[in-house]
């Protein structure tokens, strides 16, 4: 035993950065591991023990049988006095016990298995419909769980419907052009009255600034059926009317958020700009909307979403005629098929070609898109 | 220098409150006018007092069972609002548990429990028809044979989409909850659940009520997942759907239009509770 004490002190004193793992699986014999038992302890263990010198501690902590656990409390409590005359020798992690360390690792398996049965349950809807999309009407009314077999198989012919019979790629281009163009102008004119109305302080600013507050409560039902009578009188209910009638539903939340960011900005740089000789046009998209660039990502976000996914706003003010309407209205068609019965094939194929942009668009900006989608609902 | 800003008023924010007034300002208050009228256009309406309430909420609007579509879509909106936040809240927050004890990889997982938020409500709607129908078949039965599998297919929908938003909203609360409070508890020998039951779930009341309040006027507002799901119908509309699908006796849209108006009422009332409720439920650290 005193033997073994010896040699486990020659391995506190050694400098574990130099030690290779051969090295350290060499010392693991040495203070009484056969060989199989020291590897087989060790091995996950290894892969970190190259990163310093706590890390051969770490996997004695992880054997509680026979000398090896002896050896394991003597070399935490060597280094435990080494902590004491050097704090920070010893990792906030190597303080827990043994048993604790071993509860975390079998939870933390349990909670992996779990997440990933979650994960599971989200992407298994979209599974299913992108798996129906390739079959036949009749394949997926029989089962729609099954894979689809010789007989049920159908290629991309429910593509090739969506895009000739409800005429997906104009419907796709309505979409684009629409959330586009809304998007764009939305940003434009809520920053301009964000920060003219932060900016002046008056009774008339004040009073604009709650009467589009206050719009953010009004329930489309309410406004819905005088604005579009307005909107056929005056000719919006078309492509180009309809970015119109976006810029001001979105006006409530997006200025909300533009003035919130802009009594952040300090007044005093936009002073020295008018010294300077600047016009507040100049002073605002020279010297302010680069300022506010982040706000203006967070609520660009948030009106690419809703507008691309909005529905009953479109359906009313364009109509339904097939390739002259958004993509959800498009989508909802399909389910009123001119033939009586719903053509779940073509509907799916349709599903999946609207999820590919949003799912492409969420891969490359999903930072920005969640702090985006929450933002919005935490300040509105 | 507000002098000098102020001449370029109508640069700034003119083309906002034209689109503005256009769009809801004058729709808006027409609307509450139009309430009270027999109205069929915008030029074409008289006034006829509280016709519109009694015509929309008279039992001739009750096609089945002599209780008005109204009353009952609000009665089942409300169900359904109270099923949701305690089943969204609860399965959030659970998830935000889980994901903020420093696991690896709990990004990718937050990342891929986020995902379903922004699939649109009409094509969600779709997608879950499939499935539940799906499920019923093998049962022998299917989504239209009881109003309440639609009911409750809306709840488990609502449940895919939202639980991901919330849990990030959650997330953000607990990790702001200092360590050293949970840490000087624990050295006080509370255990993990007494930890968790005493000291992070009171610092992060804020967060349970911005999303409790969410959760309500989402599900009040509900509207095309409800219609995807389960088609227009009166055993199944919530009261977005009721109000959408309100009929035009002799083409009079009155009765919709009082319908929308006591429908705002309500959400009216909801967020000015949630203005309450937020500014005074607060624990500071």
């Amino acid at each position: 035993m005193h033997d073994l004490l010896d040699k486990t002190t020659k391995v506190i004193n050694t400098d574990y950065h130099s030690l290779s793992v051969d090295t350290l699986i060499k010392y693991n014999e040495d203070v009484g591991y056969d060989e199989t038992d020291a590897i087989a302890v060790t091995y996950d263990d290894l892969k970190e023990m190259t990163r310093g010198k706590e890390l051969l501690l770490y996997k004695y902590d992880l054997v509680d049988i026979g000398e090896p656990r002896i050896v394991g409390r003597y070399l935490l409590n060597q280094l435990k006095e080494k902590d004491k005359l050097n704090p920070g020798y010893l990792p906030a992690s190597l303080k827990k016990s043994v048993s604790k360390k071993r509860r975390e690792y079998i939870s933390n398996t349990i909670l992996y298995v779990v997440l990933t049965l979650i994960a599971a349950i989200v992407f298994f809807p979209i599974l299913m419909v992108v798996m129906n999309s390739f079959k036949t009407n009749t394949g997926i009314g029989l089962n729609s769980f099954l894979l689809p077999n010789s007989e049920t198989f159908n290629g991309f012919k429910n593509y090739t419907r969506g895009f000739e019979e409800a005429k997906f790629l104009n419907s796709f281009g309505y979409s684009l052009f629409i959330t586009v163009f809304s998007t764009i102008f939305i940003l434009l004119f809520t920053s301009m009255t964000a920060w003219f109305l932060t900016r002046v302080k008056t009774w008339w600013t004040k009073t604009i600034y709650y009467i589009i507050l206050f719009s953010m409560i009004i329930p489309f039902q309410m406004v819905m059926l005088p604005m579009n009578q307005i909107a056929s009188t005056l000719k919006l209910n078309n492509i180009f009317g309809i970015v119109i009638i976006y810029i001001a539903f979105g006006a409530g939340l997006s200025t909300f958020m533009y003035a919130g960011f802009v009594k952040s900005v300090p007044i005093e740089i936009e002073e020295a700009a008018m010294i300077d000789g600047c016009n507040p046009i100049q002073t605002f998209f020279k010297i302010v909307f680069p300022v506010l660039k982040p706000t203006t990502v967070t609520i660009a976000v948030l009106n690419v979403m809703w507008i691309w996914n909005d529905y009953l706003l479109p359906n009313m003010v364009l109509g339904t005629s097939p390739g002259k309407t958004t993509l959800p209205v498009a989508i909802q068609m399909v389910t009123q098929g001119s033939y009586g019965s719903t053509d779940y094939g073509m509907l799916m194929a349709m599903i999946v070609l609207t999820i590919i942009p949003v799912v492409v668009f969420y891969l490359f900006g999903q930072k920005y898109i969640i702090k985006g989608v929450t933002a919005g609902a935490v300040k509105g | 220098m507000q002098k000098f800003y102020k001449k370029y008023a109508p640069i700034f924010i003119l083309p906002l409150l034209l689109c503005f007034g256009l769009v809801i300002l004058i729709p808006f208050f027409s609307g509450v006018m139009f309430s009270f009228t027999k109205y069929k256009a915008f030029d074409n309406f008289e006034f006829n007092g509280f016709k519109n309430f009694e015509l929309a909420f008279s039992p001739e609007y009750a096609p089945d069972n002599g209780i008005p579509t109204f009353w009952v879509s609000l009665g089942r909106t409300s169900l359904f609002a109270i099923i949701s936040i305690v089943t969204i809240n609860f399965n959030a927050f659970i998830l935000a548990l889980l994901l903020t004890k420093g696991l690896k990889g709990s990004n990718t997982y937050r990342s891929i429990f986020f995902m379903p938020n922004l699939i649109g409500g009409i094509v969600l709607g779709y997608i879950w028809k499939l499935i539940l129908n799906g499920i019923l078949q093998a049962m022998g039965t299917n989504l239209s044979a009881n109003p309440w599998y639609s009911f409750f297919g809306l709840v488990i929908l609502m449940n895919w989409q939202q639980v991901g938003y919330m849990m990030i909203i959650y997330i953000a609360a607990l990790m702001n909850v200092p360590t050293d409070l949970n840490e000087s508890a624990e050295i006080d020998g509370a255990s993990k659940f007494k930890t968790t039951m005493h000291v992070t779930i009171p610092m992060v009341i804020p967060s349970f009520t911005i999303c409790t309040f969410l959760t309500l006027t989402n599900s009040f507002k509900l509207y095309d997942q409800n219609i995807a799901l389960s088609g227009s119908g009166a055993s199944t509309n919530l009261l977005a759907a009721d109000i959408v699908a309100t009929l035009a006796p002799n083409g009079n849209l009155g009765p919709q239009q009082a319908k929308s108006l006591v429908f705002f009422l309500i959400v009216a009332v909801i967020s000015g509770i949630q203005v309450f409720a937020t500014r005074s439920k607060e624990v500071e650290a």
